[in-house]
């Protein structure tokens, strides 16, 4: 089942006079428990198209269908509202309110969806198991590791089981090592708990966690490869030949 | 180059620092239409009492100036800590930290120096609204021209260079401290946050509510009994009590709250409550001290309101209490007509009456409630009694033939019960037995003389065989009697009249043997003013002072912290719900401080009103000014709550 | 706007503002307050409204030229609501509300007319690829054969195909370029191999000289337009000795590439309209092409940043002239 469908999506945007092609006609479409990355240089406009699907932007021109609603017509007070019901995030850092516990930081989506409140500690308490942070959780999160707080940002985007989880460079702040834990658990939530998931990452070793990778150059889809049988290494340098090929001046061979 | 550094530094200053400045100048302009009026001679001479009004400003002027240099200092040291980055680059860049350091020298100096002189013309006109109000006050039909004499002018000059002095001396003192490192990571150094042992915060807690409820206790009980002084020192301590129990109550009770909202579910995961209880508590946890300072300050702010109200509705209160007639003269028989002459001269006599203070050798009420220095009792005639009523308006008194009228001052009638038993029936000294009618305290004016506090009323043929030893004069004048006629009056009184008490050695010409009512009102309307003036003058700038640190702290959060209303606009709160939260937050935080001074105010108040309720309308007269005060103290604390809520809302929008 | 138009937009405002101030001064002149607080307080009154409205006025007209500005300078106009300034006005935010809809919606027409406009043009590119196929096929098994007519309509029909492929390129020759040196001589020579069967068979007389000249350009694109030129001059050839002439002069900015031809020449009044898509000539007899390949080749040259002119004399000669700038890196324009 579809989750997500981007039609020729275009987003421009300037100030003065000055526009730039943020994304210039990017369509393509990601299915339920997939676990999708989209790649790309700084700049190439995919932090824009996230952006976009996130409903924190509007589209120029196209459409962004989310589950079976077009949310380019969705009006903008209620935007808020959907993106509470449908979507998930894990941006690259401050995903956590600083004056909260990390119990308190997963537990903040289920509160706006006004869970009921006798079923908050439970639930909290069980996706913080799932995801190997249940004796960090009365912390403050000035006081555990990067890892870890990213770990208490899936937590949050998983436990109001959204249509969708959108990843902004979630490794980006991150050691090897964090890294790596924080691709597993995110490789796991996608296996065990069966969610959906756009990473947005420049990353090559991130992407090697996905089962398909898109590449974004100058705002547009310059190719797409699947993981299918391969190992996590085999599909590594996959991805690295395709990078390859997109940074290195490909327009000069005809 | 660093002069157009600093002056593009400033204008973009200009626009972080809106409210800070605009109190700055409002305050500049108070100082300097304060310093008009009180220089200005026709105000001085509208009378005796004004002239004291000059040194009454310069004093509180002082106080002010500390006040707004605290305000300066703290607005220039939080200045500072934001652009702390900007600094650090600047020394990377390998810009001398003496340059630096003249740089933000002079920027400061640019826009306290704009502030100076946009005050002028902000402060006449102010000015010339305060004359209005003194010319009403006095009741003058005309406007008094204030001069825009020099002494103002350089007085606020004087001022300005001291504060900034000051202010930028300490600035230099903590950039010389800094290094490159420190700058550029001075807001990271801030993200560490203090958190006290759940044990040291409880003790704390209750040692300073304990030491709080302590200090209204004595300062209580030094007010009792309107015969004790009150205690300096008692007071004192009081005083220092209530600001340590200020400050620890404010560094703890945030907590307080804190916890009371986590533990039930029902609080914390309703709605926003844990986002706006956890931030609240943040916020106040980092500037604890600094929020302690303001509670202080409000509270100082109201019990001085509360006390000019209280002085104010005494004096009003004490006019009518000693004058209510023109004029009233205690003097010998034989002088009655040379007065009567005197007087005529210059006014049109309405009515006036002559009657006279018999004496009672029993001393059947000296000897329980007189206090006075009248060496015997002295009743009077009912007939003389219900003509004194009539001539200022107040019903007639009936007596039965053994029946005897006590009217006394309020002061006598919290004790009168003591002496209920003595005063019920009295044989007075030509052997007239007489019961007690009533004892009230409506209406008694020192200005009938006879009993110090009391005059006692019996019926015409109770005097029988009794000494006239006290013969007064009292004349109601169709014309307003003035200050300057009771000058006259008392000059004309004293080479005639040698009867005067000797004291100590001194000799004590007695008050309460001329009283005229133009003088009263005269010194009445001086004090009024003067009191009025300084108490609004101290009320307002510390109002302004505490709405601008608050505004200037969460302004400058708003963009800080702009990243967390991000991450709630992004995990889906609408923005209606957003702005809801930031007026919840904002409000928690600017309520806080008002609640103890609410307290302390209140307590304070009804501590001085046992005292001076006897000078007042009435016993309760002191609740309508309680909340008058708070209203007017809302007024502007709400202007600047607003404010800060319109500018934060538009900081986070703009992300 | 004026200050009177703003005047005339607040007029409402501004009376009301008026009536209320003036009956306060009524007010307070029954109340027998002093005459001179009445003055002072409606004049101040008075002038704090003007100062208001002035300042409001100024403040207005700024935001109004700034964003008439915005929309002045930008190029491509259909992005505007992109990069208006957002406004707190109730009335001004319905606005932006509609034109953000409606550029949303033209934006999106536009995406998909690009769309069906990419498919059309990856379709003729298909279709070239594949008639390519039976075309070599055919030209492969007439290449012993002496079936002269054969030959001649079978290179026509590659020609016509290049030609297409081409024009279906035409509109992005930036994405499909690539600069390098060429050697007049050798560009030249390139052409006139592939036509040397015309020329042969048509018995005309070819005059190269001066073609030592090295320039800057895109190979493929130049033979292509080249190919044209030399395909018009064979078609209109007429008289009994059949001339073309190429030639190439160097001036300071330009190198100018010539073709001359003593073929029928072109009209006067048809000289301004050969380069229209589908002109084939104002005499109906003479024409025997689509009318595609000058303006094809026009539209070459104006993305290359080349200049290409025709004259002529009717019946007697028609002269095509290439202008290349000189070793300059192309002032390409985008379309």
């Amino acid at each position: 089942m579809q989750v997500l469908k981007l039609e020729n999506v275009k987003k421009y945007y300037g100030v003065n006079t000055n526009i730039t092609k943020a994304v210039d006609g990017v369509s393509f479409s990601v299915d339920e428990s997939e676990f999708v990355a989209i790649m790309g240089a700084s700049g190439s406009g995919k932090t824009t198209l996230l952006n976009c699907i996130s409903t924190i932007d509007n589209v120029t021109s196209g459409n962004i269908i989310v589950g079976d609603k077009n949310i380019t017509q969705i009006k903008e007070e209620k935007l808020a509202d959907f993106r509470k019901e449908n979507l998930g995030f894990v941006f690259q850092d401050f995903n956590l309110l600083d004056t909260l516990t990390i119990e308190e930081n997963i537990a903040l989506s289920l509160i706006i969806n006004n869970e009921n409140q006798n079923n908050i500690d439970k639930k909290v308490k069980e996706i913080a198991t799932k995801l190997g942070i249940e004796d960090i959780l009365k912390k403050f999160p000035y006081e555990v590791s990067g890892g870890q707080k990213q770990r208490c940002a899936c937590a949050r985007a998983l436990i109001n089981k959204p249509k969708i989880i959108l990843a902004d460079e979630p490794t980006g702040a991150l050691d090897s090592k964090a890294s790596r834990m924080l691709l597993e658990t995110m490789s796991e939530m996608n296996k065990n708990l069966k969610a959906t998931i756009l990473m947005v990452t420049h990353d090559s070793f991130s992407a090697s966690f996905c089962q398909r990778v898109i590449f974004i150059k100058d705002g547009k889809v310059f190719s797409e490869i699947l993981k299918g049988e391969k190992t996590r290494k085999e599909f590594f340098n996959e991805i690295l030949d395709v990078l390859t090929l997109l940074g290195g001046g490909v327009e000069d061979v005809k | 180059m660093l002069s157009k550094l600093a002056r593009r530094n400033a204008k973009r200053s200009i626009k972080d620092y809106v409210i800070y400045l605009i109190t700055v100048t409002l305050s500049f302009s108070l100082i300097f239409a304060f310093n008009l009026i009180s220089n200005s001679k026709q105000v001085l001479e509208l009378n005796s009492t004004m002239e004291n009004f000059k040194y009454t400003m310069y004093f509180t002027s002082a106080f002010i100036i500390l006040v707004i240099c605290f305000l300066i200092n703290y607005t220039t040291k939080f200045m500072f800590q934001k652009r702390s980055k900007e600094f650090g680059m600047y020394q990377l860049l390998g810009i001398k930290k003496k340059d630096i350091t003249k740089m933000f020298t002079l920027e400061n100096i640019i826009l306290g120096f704009l502030a100076l002189l946009i005050s002028i013309p902000i402060g006449y006109m102010i000015s010339i609204l305060m004359s209005s109000i003194i010319m009403n006050i006095f009741e003058l039909p005309e406007l008094v021209k204030i001069d825009f004499g020099k002494t103002p002018i350089l007085l606020s000059g004087l001022y300005f260079i001291i504060m900034y002095t000051f202010v930028l001396f300490f600035a230099r003192k903590r950039i010389k401290k800094m290094n490159v490192h420190d700058l550029l990571y001075l807001d990271k150094q801030n993200e560490e946050k203090v958190h006290k042992k759940k044990a040291h915060r409880n003790i704390t807690f209750i040692f300073s509510l304990a030491i709080g409820i302590l200090a209204l206790i004595l300062f209580n009980k030094q007010f009792d009994s309107v015969r004790k002084e009150p205690s300096i020192t008692i007071i004192f301590v009081s005083t220092i009590f209530i600001i340590i129990s200020i400050l620890g109550v404010t560094i703890t009770l945030s907590d307080f709250i804190l916890n009371f909202i986590l533990k039930r579910k029902s609080l914390k995961y309703k709605g926003n409550n844990l986002f706006i209880a956890r931030t609240f508590s943040s916020k106040v946890k980092s500037m604890s001290f600094t929020l302690g300072t303001i509670t202080v300050l409000i509270t100082l702010t109201l019990v001085v309101l509360n006390l000019s109200s209280l002085f104010k509705g005494m004096f009003d209160y004490q006019t009518d209490l000693s004058s209510p007639y023109d004029i009233a003269i205690e003097l010998e028989e034989e002088e009655v007509n040379k007065f009567i002459d005197f007087i005529e001269k210059e006014y049109t006599i309405e009515e006036k009456i002559v009657y006279s203070g018999y004496e009672n050798k029993n001393n059947n009420i000296k000897n329980t409630l007189d206090y006075g220095w009248r060496d015997n009792d002295r009743v009077v005639k009912l007939s003389d009694y219900n003509k004194l009523q009539e001539m200022r308006g107040s019903k007639p008194i009936s007596l039965k033939e053994d029946e005897y009228y006590l009217n006394i001052t309020k002061e006598y009638k919290k004790d009168i019960d003591k002496y209920s038993s003595e005063l019920k029936e009295i044989t007075l000294s030509n052997g007239i037995n007489l019961k007690l009618k009533e004892c009230s305290s409506n209406g008694y004016t020192f200005a009938w003389g006879t009993g110090y506090g009391y005059i006692a009323v019996v019926p015409d043929s109770a005097i029988k065989d009794l000494d006239a030893v006290e013969t007064r004069l009292i004349i109601n004048t169709k014309e307003k009697t003035t200050e300057e006629f009771a000058k006259r009056l008392t000059e004309f009184y004293i080479p005639e009249f040698t009867a005067s008490a000797e004291i100590e050695g001194q000799i004590v010409y007695n008050t309460l043997n001329i009283e005229v009512r133009g003088a009263n009102e005269a010194m009445n309307k001086g004090l009024t003013t003067i009191t009025a003036f300084v108490c609004f003058y101290l009320a307002l700038i510390f109002i302004a002072v505490v709405g601008t640190i608050l505004a200037i702290q969460s302004l400058s959060d708003s963009a800080q912290y702009k990243y967390r209303y991000s991450v709630l606009s992004k995990i889906g709160i609408r923005e209606r719900d957003l702005n809801k939260i930031i007026f919840k937050q904002l409000a928690a935080f600017f309520i806080f401080p008002l609640v103890y001074p609410v307290i302390v105010s209140f307590c304070t108040l009804h501590s001085m009103n046992k005292v001076f309720q006897i000078s007042l309308a009435n016993e309760y007269a002191y609740l309508g000014y309680f909340f008058f005060n708070i209203l007017i103290f809302l007024i502007i604390y709400i202007i600047y709550f607003l404010a800060t809520y319109f500018g934060f809302k538009r900081n986070i929008e703009k992300g | 706007m004026s200050f009177l138009n703003y005047i005339e937009n607040k007029i409402f405002y501004i009376l009301f503002e008026f009536t209320m101030i003036i009956a306060l001064s009524i007010m307070l002149n029954i109340a027998n307050v002093n005459s001179y607080y009445t003055i002072y307080i409606t004049a101040l009154l008075i002038i704090l409204l003007i100062i208001y409205l002035i300042i409001d006025y100024f403040l207005l007209k700024k935001r109004a030229k700034k964003i008439i500005t915005l929309v002045d300078k930008l190029n491509e106009k259909y992005y505007i609501s992109e990069i208006l300034p957002k406004s707190n006005n109730l009335e001004n935010k319905a606005y932006i509300y509609a034109l953000k809809k409606a550029c949303k919606a033209m934006n999106d027409k536009l995406g998909e007319l690009e769309q069906e406009k990419l498919e059309y043009q990856e379709y003729i590119e298909s279709f070239v690829h594949e008639i390519k196929t039976p075309i070599s096929a055919l030209s492969l098994s007439l290449e012993d054969k002496k079936e002269q007519e054969l030959k001649n309509e079978v290179n026509k029909m590659d020609l016509l195909v290049e030609q297409i492929l081409f024009f279906a390129r035409s509109g992005n020759t930036e994405k499909d370029y690539f600069i390098k040196e060429i050697e007049l001589s050798e560009l030249v020579h390139q052409v006139i191999l592939k036509y040397k069967y015309y020329l042969l068979n048509n018995k005309i007389m070819l005059n190269i000289h001066d073609l030592e000249e090295t320039i800057y350009a895109d190979e493929k694109w130049l033979v292509f337009v080249l190919s044209q030129i030399i395909q018009n001059s064979i078609k209109y050839l007429d008289k009994e000795k059949k001339k073309i002439e190429i030639f190439s002069k160097t001036g300071n900015e330009n190198v100018t590439l010539t073709i001359k031809d003593n073929g029928c020449g072109i009209k006067e009044s048809d000289l301004t309209r050969v380069f229209e898509k589908g002109f084939t000539g104002s005499d109906r007899t003479k024409s025997k092409s689509t009318g595609m390949g000058l303006y094809i080749s026009k539209k070459i040259c104006d993305n290359l940043g080349l200049k290409i002119e025709i004259t002529s004399t009717y019946e007697e000669e028609t002269v095509v002239k290439i202008i290349i700038p000189k070793s300059n890196f192309n002032n390409m324009n985008t379309k």
